[in-house]
């Protein structure tokens, strides 16, 4: 078991193979070496770090978090997957249209919280899916990706292009949009 | 930079406080529709998503439509397309060919920095991958798979050269694939040197001609011409290994069923001689049971062999069952002790406490460093 004191200073005992899907401890424990000192994670708060490494209540849960964090499939179609982040051009794009039950209860925190545990999963150092799921928030658009105005409006981000502009690089990417 | 990103925090401009880095490792999660529906959001994420949208293009499922779009960008905005590391058409169309094949050439040879290229059937007709063969120059491509229309108005001869030079002219490629047209290939003189090849599929004909030290897998393709030098290119690929590497051997064929089998006898024959640290062996050709009995009775010869595939082709569905096969891979396995997995007739084996039992053929596929099985 593994002490974590997060940056409102509540402590988690957590086990080892659980945190050590954080690079960022499983290299400070390969450092620090067998100790009972507590691991200070300042810019980790108690609420994420429970999201991101805490059993959660269901059994399933916990079952498919342990997939996601690790991101390292025991199925037999891939056992030559490298991690998600680090994976070959094919498969990032093909793997973008699996979403599991679980990932899709996950992203439906509401967005701040959504934020603050893609920045502690970055911090952290853990090869998870988070990122690019959210960009659907939990929402499948089947047809297609989500249209430019429904992401500005989703997550309140100014238009700073001039219609023509826009138009312009719509015109552009056309191939990639295309079906 | 931190109190400008802790105002838009406040502002709740999600995006705008998230580093940068995260949001293009969000942008590298997703796919190209989203990138480029991403880049109108707003600047921050035209100037996040382009270099990633461009940087691996794939055009696949869809209609020639959306290449000839992507191409005429292209030509609009050279500069993007120095970028372009990886390209891949992958376009069904029946018969019909890309319209504007003119289009996608001219885009080629504005991608400086192509790493990799992969061309399906009919993104070229067998005129414009001739030219591309003869003109293209991509200084820094490791890998590429072209598939050509096997009707040729070019001579063998004329296509061989043209090949070899294109391969002259590639000596950093690491994977080289060339299907179809080029099964037709006959041998040339000129000598290609290609220090980093790893990965070499296409014809049996043009091997004597490539000079390799690290092969680790090799798919040939073999038509009737060869039928007289399969010795000389079962040596000349084994030259290109090393003992000590487990090395995949798959064969192919586009001859007729008599010339087949008397190739695939003298393959397994010479392989088993030359080539004994064949770690996998696939041969995918019509059966008879004299084909199967020739296999059994080289694979003592073997001396790493773990992975092997006797697969039909289409066109000749096995004649025996599912009985007499195991009877077959039982019979394998005690000549060959280090058999592991065998597949044949379409269902794969494996040996587990000594007893032959069932297993997927997706697995043996991914167990024998054959992904193409499936």
């Amino acid at each position: 078991m593994v002490l974590l004191v997060t940056s409102d200073n509540e402590q988690f005992q957590t086990e080892k193979d659980i945190v050590e899907r954080s690079v960022l401890i499983k290299n400070m424990l390969e450092d620090v070496g067998e100790s009972d000192q507590p691991i200070p994670l300042p810019n980790v708060s108690s609420s994420v770090l429970k999201k991101v490494t805490q059993p959660s209540t269901g059994p399933t849960e916990i079952d498919v978090r342990g997939r996601y964090l690790s991101t390292a499939s025991t199925t037999v179609e891939s056992p030559s997957r490298p991690p998600i982040l680090e994976q070959s051009q094919d498969e990032t794009r093909k793997r973008t249209t699996d979403i599991s039950e679980w990932d899709q209860k996950f992203i439906t925190v509401d967005q701040e919280m959504l934020f603050e545990i893609i920045l502690a999963a970055n911090y952290l150092d853990i090869k998870s899916l988070l990122c690019r799921r959210w960009l659907q928030d939990g929402s499948q658009h089947d047809q297609g990706a989500r249209p430019p105005e429904e992401i500005r409006k989703l997550f309140n981000i100014v238009n700073d292009f001039t219609p023509e502009e826009e138009a312009q690089i719509k015109k552009e990417n056309e191939w990639a949009e295309d079906r | 930079m931190v109190l400008t990103r802790g105002a838009y925090r406040n502002a709740m401009e999600a995006f705008r406080w998230l580093p940068n880095e995260i949001l293009v490792d969000i942008i590298q999660h997703s796919t190209a529709a989203d990138q480029a529906s991403l880049s109108r959001v707003s600047r921050l994420f035209h100037d996040l998503c382009l270099p990633v949208l461009y940087r691996i293009v794939q055009i696949k499922d869809k209609n020639f439509n959306s290449v000839i779009l992507f191409c005429s960008a292209m030509i609009e905005k050279p500069s993007r397309a120095a970028v372009v590391r990886s390209f891949t058409v992958d376009v069904c169309s029946g018969n019909r060919f890309n319209t504007r094949q003119d289009l996608l050439l001219a885009s080629l040879k504005l991608m400086s920095t192509l790493d990799h290229l992969s061309l399906s059937l009919s993104a070229l007709d067998d005129r414009h991958c001739f030219i591309l063969l003869e003109e293209s120059n991509f200084p820094q491509l490791r890998s590429c798979e072209i598939s050509a229309p096997s009707n040729s108005t070019f001579t063998a001869q004329q296509i061989s050269d043209a090949v070899a030079l294109f391969l002259t002219r590639h000596s950093t490629l690491k994977r080289f694939h060339l299907q179809d047209l080029f099964s037709r290939l006959t041998s040339t003189s000129i000598r290609v040197s290609l220090p980093n090849l790893e990965y070499y599929g296409g014809s049996s004909t043009l091997i004597p001609a490539i000079d390799a030290t690290g092969l680790k897998k090799v798919q040939l393709t073999w038509s009737s011409e060869s039928v007289a030098d399969v010795e000389a290119i079962i040596i000349g690929v084994s030259a290109m290994t090393k003992p000590d590497f487990p090395f995949v051997f798959s064969h192919i064929f586009s001859c007729p069923p008599r010339s087949q089998s008397i190739i695939i006898k003298e393959i397994v024959t010479f392989v088993s001689k030359h080539m004994r640290h064949t770690k996998t062996l696939r041969l995918e050709a019509m059966q008879s049971p004299d084909t199967i009995a020739h296999v059994t009775e080289c694979l003592p010869c073997f001396t790493g062999l773990v992975y092997l595939s006797v697969d039909w082709i289409s066109f000749y569905p096995p004649t025996t069952s599912k009985a007499v096969d195991r009877i077959t891979v039982e019979g394998w396995g005690k000549v060959c002790p280090t058999l592991e997995a065998c597949c044949l007739n379409s269902f794969a084996w494996r040996k587990v406490n000594n007893r032959w039992k069932v297993f997927p053929v997706k697995e043996f596929g991914v167990l024998a460093g054959l992904p193409e099985i499936s």
